[in-house]
């Protein structure tokens, strides 16, 4: 990431390689929609080359830098759409175990990728639940409180219960 | 709001992306004004943004069209930005006017004002930057006194600050609010700015120093040294 922040084209492409699918993945999977998710996702990127000189490695790593900005910009897009109109044609996806075969990424990302999906499965269906909705659906909390019917509270306690529980199970695996 | 429990729920809708947009100013200040001082809570964000990153493997990854992959390449190729020397802390870089002002005396002092988020997407970025500053536990911040509001300002040993505020007034007709920081007994003047609706997120870097003191001034304009008394004030921790 350094090569990068210091403009190095080299350094933008390994970068890109690396987790372009990744992330075309996750902003499908809020937006529902191929074609806005692959925009959303080259917008990052470009996004990232534009602005690389503000990442800190003190605070984290490149792949939560960047993937979160995905993340955000996804959920952003789905709620200046006509948000509930593109959810009635979504259908729900569970979650995979095994890393998709369509999609060549170096070995330690396909298996973080399974660490991920399996701490996933080992919270409770409830906290899944929040976690899917906030996440994946792009609700707010409020959202998510009138979806389900229960307080808001509740809400927010399930989904910090539900990330400290996905946190510490991923805690023995090496990063 | 000051109970660790809310605001460990409040970091997790945070990293999240799933606060009510009407209420992440003020969740966004509440982080600020208690993360300096909790090291257990400036861990846990750190941790659960983390996390949140790493929940965008769950799902499957999804092939690069040739034609997006050309238009990224194309973009980076044929638009390479200029290398920039690096701070430590540094600051996603905003549109708005880099300013340098030199401040008269025979101890000159350059101050470069950063950053002002001039629209959504910017002001988001900075209130993240500005919450990491204010898990980062070298920063000095100030909580501030004054007229109405919510206002604090963090601030790093090389420099580097944020100052947020959530449900300032306007200031009269005609005049700015104006920002400083308080050393060796004088003000160093940081940069005007008026409140959004009530909200103000600044990015800034100042010349590193031990600053003891915050205070914000209105003005009619710019200017080197306070006309009027703090309309504002917070002492410094450290």
């Amino acid at each position: 990431m350094g090569r990068v922040a210091e403009g190095s084209a080299d350094g933008f492409s390994d970068l890109y390689r690396r987790y372009a699918s990744t992330a075309a993945g996750l902003a499908h999977r809020v937006i529902g929609d191929p074609v806005l998710a692959e925009e959303v996702s080259q917008d990052v990127f470009l996004s990232v080359w534009r602005s690389a000189a503000a990442y800190d490695a003190a605070r984290g790593s490149v792949r939560s830098w960047l993937l979160t900005q995905v993340h955000h910009r996804a959920v952003d897009v789905i709620r200046r759409e006509d948000a509930e109109r593109r959810r009635s044609f979504r259908q729900p996806e569970p979650i995979p175990v095994d890393p998709t075969e369509d999609v060549v990424e170096d070995a330690w990302l396909r298996t973080r990728r399974t660490e991920i999906r399996l701490a996933l499965k080992s919270i409770s269906n409830e906290q899944r639940e929040v976690l899917d909705l906030a996440y994946f659906g792009g609700l707010t909390q409020t959202q998510i409180s009138e979806k389900l019917g229960i307080p808001l509270g509740t809400v927010k306690s399930r989904t910090l219960a539900a990330m400290l529980k996905l946190r510490d199970a991923l805690s023995g695996v090496d990063r | 709001m000051t109970d660790h429990v809310q605001i460990q729920e409040a970091i997790a809708a945070y990293v999240m992306h799933a606060i009510d947009p009407e209420e992440r100013a003020r969740t966004e200040h509440e982080l600020l004004e208690h993360l300096p001082g909790c090291e257990s809570c400036s861990a846990l964000l750190r941790d659960l943004r983390e996390l949140s990153g790493d929940l965008a493997l769950a799902p499957d990854p999804r092939p690069i069209s040739e034609v997006g992959q050309a238009r990224v390449m194309a973009a980076v190729t044929g638009s390479r930005p200029a290398a920039t020397p690096r701070a430590h802390h540094a600051w996603p870089r905003a549109a708005a006017a880099v300013v340098a002002v030199a401040i008269a005396g025979s101890a000159a002092v350059n101050i470069v004002v950063a950053s002002r988020s001039s629209n959504v997407e910017r002001r988001a970025r900075a209130a993240i930057a500005a919450v990491a500053l204010a898990a980062d536990p070298s920063a000095h911040r100030a909580v501030l006194q004054g007229a109405g509001g919510s206002l604090v300002m963090s601030v790093l040993p090389n420099g580097t600050g944020v100052f947020i505020a959530h449900g300032m007034a306007a200031p009269p007709g005609g005049s700015v609010y104006e920002l400083w920081l308080a050393q060796d007994a004088r003000y160093v003047p940081v940069r005007t700015f008026s409140p959004d609706a009530g909200d103000v997120v600044l990015s800034f870097r100042v010349d590193p120093g031990s600053y003891t003191a915050t205070a914000v001034t209105v003005e009619h304009r710019f200017v080197r040294q306070p006309t009027r008394a703090p309309a504002y004030f917070g002492s410094i921790a450290t």
